[in-house]
């Protein structure tokens, strides 16, 4: 990472990045949405990063991580089960979502639970990293039901961007006249993302 | 079968049916882009459909049916074709990416696979529709990644049966009752827009 993608009127990943307040923001909103027990065993799907990190120290529990190479095509069975999996924000960059989630319903136990997020925006203000944004009841419809799991709870998190990157000096104006692209503006405002607990449908 | 032709109703069992003129002219569209080799031999993605049954009498080829139970899942293990046809099949798919993977294992060094997808606004997207891929998202998303390229693409328009819509208060009462949705009738008014590709190995 380049200190110039630290400067206001540069856009940058906010995953890749240390931990700022947007994460811990972030982090915090998922932990008042998920409760493991102490006893249960959880997962994480992806490799270790901050938000992961900072789940850890906040709900003061061990996560496994599990990855593959590549989420559209390859399996990631393990032999433990899990009580709880952790997915969150992958879903919107598969083009193959429907093979995901069955893999990610493997991994729990009869009576586990799925916590997974994803956002959902108007197609304009897609990110160009993401190939499907839904709503929970597309998600509900055409990744769940026919894998027989059902969400129970969902619940609307803010997006935590670095505004001043587009508020603060003339950079962001001159890019804005430059490439007519009001989607980052307008990310600041309306970016939501959801996050919803899944279970198998009794 | 005959009360649902009248006007104020739509049935799906009419939408591929050529013997109306509108869907003849939209199977005609299609055909006049086809490019196939003399003797060609050709694989259907998907059921034995009449648009088929309509393209193989007036074209004079044999083409074979890829159909498993559950195309989203499905691997293709067969004899390779000069051309595969997926005409109105990815869009109703979760597993996208996986699918075009397996018509490019179905099709032959220099071959072609023609597929034919909607590109309307979310707005319009049709019910039974996961994701209409607009031309760019389509290339960069499911193409791209499978080293596949776009040889020619044609935009084409599929003109809905508008009768169905507008004719007497039968259609607004559909509506109202829920038996229909606005969307529908808006697809109907506005000409859905479609486009068809020739894709080869890259």
């Amino acid at each position: 990472m380049t200190p110039e993608k630290h400067k206001p009127g540069y856009c940058h990943d906010i995953d890749i990045e240390p931990e700022t307040r947007g994460h811990r923001k972030r982090a915090r909103q998922i932990a008042d949405f998920v409760h493991p027990r102490p006893s249960d065993s959880v997962a994480d799907i992806g490799k270790k990063n901050t938000k992961s990190e900072l789940l850890k120290k906040y709900l003061d529990i061990e996560i496994d991580q599990v990855y593959a190479d590549d989420f559209n095509f390859d399996t990631f069975q393990t032999a433990k089960k899990y009580d709880v999996v952790f997915c969150f924000e992958v879903l919107e960059h598969l083009q193959n979502p429907l093979w995901f989630l069955k893999q990610v319903k493997g991994l729990i136990k009869d009576d586990g639970i799925i916590y997974l997020s994803t956002p959902y925006r108007i197609e304009y203000l897609w990110s160009e990293l993401h190939f499907h944004e839904m709503s929970h009841t597309r998600i509900q419809r055409w990744l769940l039901s026919p894998l027989g799991l059902k969400i129970l709870r969902k619940k609307r998190m803010r997006y935590i961007k670095e505004y001043r990157q587009f508020l603060i000096g003339i950079r962001p104006i001159f890019r804005l006249l430059t490439t007519f692209n009001f989607a980052p503006i307008l990310n600041i405002f309306f970016t939501y993302t959801f996050i919803y607990e899944i279970r198998h449908e009794r | 079968m005959k009360d649902k032709l009248r006007p104020g109703y739509t049935s799906y069992d009419d939408l591929w049916n050529v013997k109306f003129p509108r869907i003849e002219k939209h199977v005609n569209m299609i055909i006049s882009f086809l490019d196939l080799p003399e003797g060609a031999q050709c694989l259907d993605w998907g059921a034995e459909n009449p648009r088929m049954n309509y393209m193989k009498k007036k074209m004079g080829i044999k083409v074979d049916q890829f159909a498993p139970p559950d195309l989203n899942f499905a691997s293709y293990k067969g004899k390779r074709y000069d051309a595969v046809f997926a005409f109105y099949i990815v869009e109703h798919l979760q597993n996208a990416l996986w699918n075009v993977r397996q018509m490019k294992n179905a099709v032959k060094e220099g071959g072609s696979i023609y597929i034919a997808l909607p590109e309307n606004p979310m707005w319009l997207w049709g019910e039974d529709h996961y994701f209409e891929m607009r031309y760019h998202h389509f290339v960069k998303w499911i193409l791209n990644p499978l080293g596949l390229k776009v040889v020619r693409n044609k935009k084409i328009f599929f003109v809905e049966n508008k009768k169905a819509y507008l004719i007497g208060v039968r259609p607004l009462l559909r509506i109202l009752r829920g038996e229909d949705t606005w969307r529908a009738m808006a697809r109907s008014m506005l000409c859905v827009r479609y486009r068809i590709y020739e894709i080869k190995k890259s």
